[in-house]
């Protein structure tokens, strides 16, 4: 376990962030006690992640930030609601759980690896096929990059993704096979 | 049975500085009734306007938002209403215009028509204001009331399918930036 999770709880506030709109996710479990533990930083706790790019689009209506925080394959589920943030120039920041690639790099070391396709090829592929821009974050040096991801979303008027992956050994509920 | 239009227009009268979220078929309808800076259309994203209002009420806890959904919409996002209840915004009225219809493509009839409910489903999400209207009168009598109480709110409103018309031409980014502007 990395500090990473304290890390990008203030990079996040130090760019002005107020809410995290958040589905559970597995790859980024080391977020979870950091910000659910800080007080200057709302956790709403969404049942489907599309909702969580809408109410931070709200937000952004309305003056306030706030970060989507979702799994890729959460991601995928809302592939209309992310075209339509991009339709609206929304400079909305998505912290998305990488699930799946450093299984890709390295199958055998996480269960995730065992769906490889999820993150090495699809996230970005994804991404990509609705235009929206991202970065890699999977060490303590990389937080730096959201920062940048703030500054392109709102100079070039459109979502920008940072893929999140945990960079430990943690097993997602367990020895189980991963979603 | 109520009309849509009616029924909007008694709440475009009483609206005061609410922000409007309309979605769908009410937008046909609302965009006659008001060109408010306040008001801001989701189209292209069907079932999250509710979301966005979510989104403005905790940006704007100081103002109320007043979502205008459809049914079919509504369909589309159920975690929403668990969601809402959850959060407790106090600014937020949630309408439902309930055709029981995908209009726009058509006027087919919704999954389930007479065997859902949406009020029902509502209360059981966790909401403790939850409102049902099918007669005018009634709900102009009402409204009033309900649109100045602290929410979150859940009100279904049982309406005739509009008239067949083309949707309105609407420049979303604009709108988005009006909206975003007036609440500074």
């Amino acid at each position: 376990m990395t500090q990473r999770g304290h890390l990008i709880c203030d990079e996040l506030k130090g760019n002005g962030v107020e809410f995290i709109a958040w589905v559970p996710d597995s790859e980024t479990h080391f977020m979870h006690d950091s910000m659910l533990n800080d007080r200057s930083l709302r956790v709403i706790q969404v049942c489907a992640e599309g909702e969580a790019i809408a109410i931070c689009a709200g937000m952004h209506l309305g003056g306030k930030r706030g970060v989507v925080l979702i799994e890729n394959q959460g991601a995928f589920d809302s592939g209309n609601v992310l075209k339509w943030a991009v339709n609206l120039s929304f400079p909305l920041v998505l912290l998305i759980g990488n699930l799946g690639y450093l299984g890709y790099q390295n199958p055998e070391k996480t269960p995730a690896g065992k769906m490889k396709k999820g993150g090495g090829e699809i996230t970005e592929a994804f991404l990509e096929a609705l235009g929206i821009p991202y970065e890699q974050v999977n060490s303590d040096q990389d937080v730096g990059k959201i920062s940048e991801a703030f500054s392109r979303a709102e100079r070039d008027s459109k979502p920008v993704a940072l893929l999140l992956t945990s960079a430990d050994d943690f097993v997602p509920g367990g020895k189980g096979e991963p979603g | 049975m109520m009309q849509r239009f009616e029924s909007l227009r008694v709440i475009s009268e009483m609206r005061t500085d609410e922000i409007v979220v309309a979605t769908m078929s009410a937008v046909k309808d609302w965009s006659k009734l008001s060109s408010s800076a306040l008001d801001f259309y989701v189209a292209g994203a069907m079932g999250y306007a509710s979301s966005v209002g979510l989104g403005l009420s905790l940006a704007q806890t100081s103002r109320k938002v007043i979502v205008l959904d459809g049914d079919g919409s509504l369909l589309m996002n159920l975690g929403t209403l668990v969601t809402i209840a959850a959060v407790q915004p106090d600014n937020l009225i949630h309408f439902v215009l309930e055709n029981q219809l995908y209009e726009i493509p058509g006027g087919i009839p919704l999954p389930g028509v007479g065997k859902h409910n949406l009020a029902a489903l509502a209360r059981a999400a966790g909401f403790s204001k939850v409102y049902e209207f099918d007669q005018f009168t009634n709900f102009r009598e009402q409204v009033g009331p309900i649109l100045r109480e602290p929410g979150p709110t859940f009100v279904t409103l049982r309406v005739n399918r509009g008239p067949s018309e083309p949707f309105p031409a609407i420049r979303y980014v604009e709108m988005a930036r009006n909206l975003k502007n007036a609440l500074k």
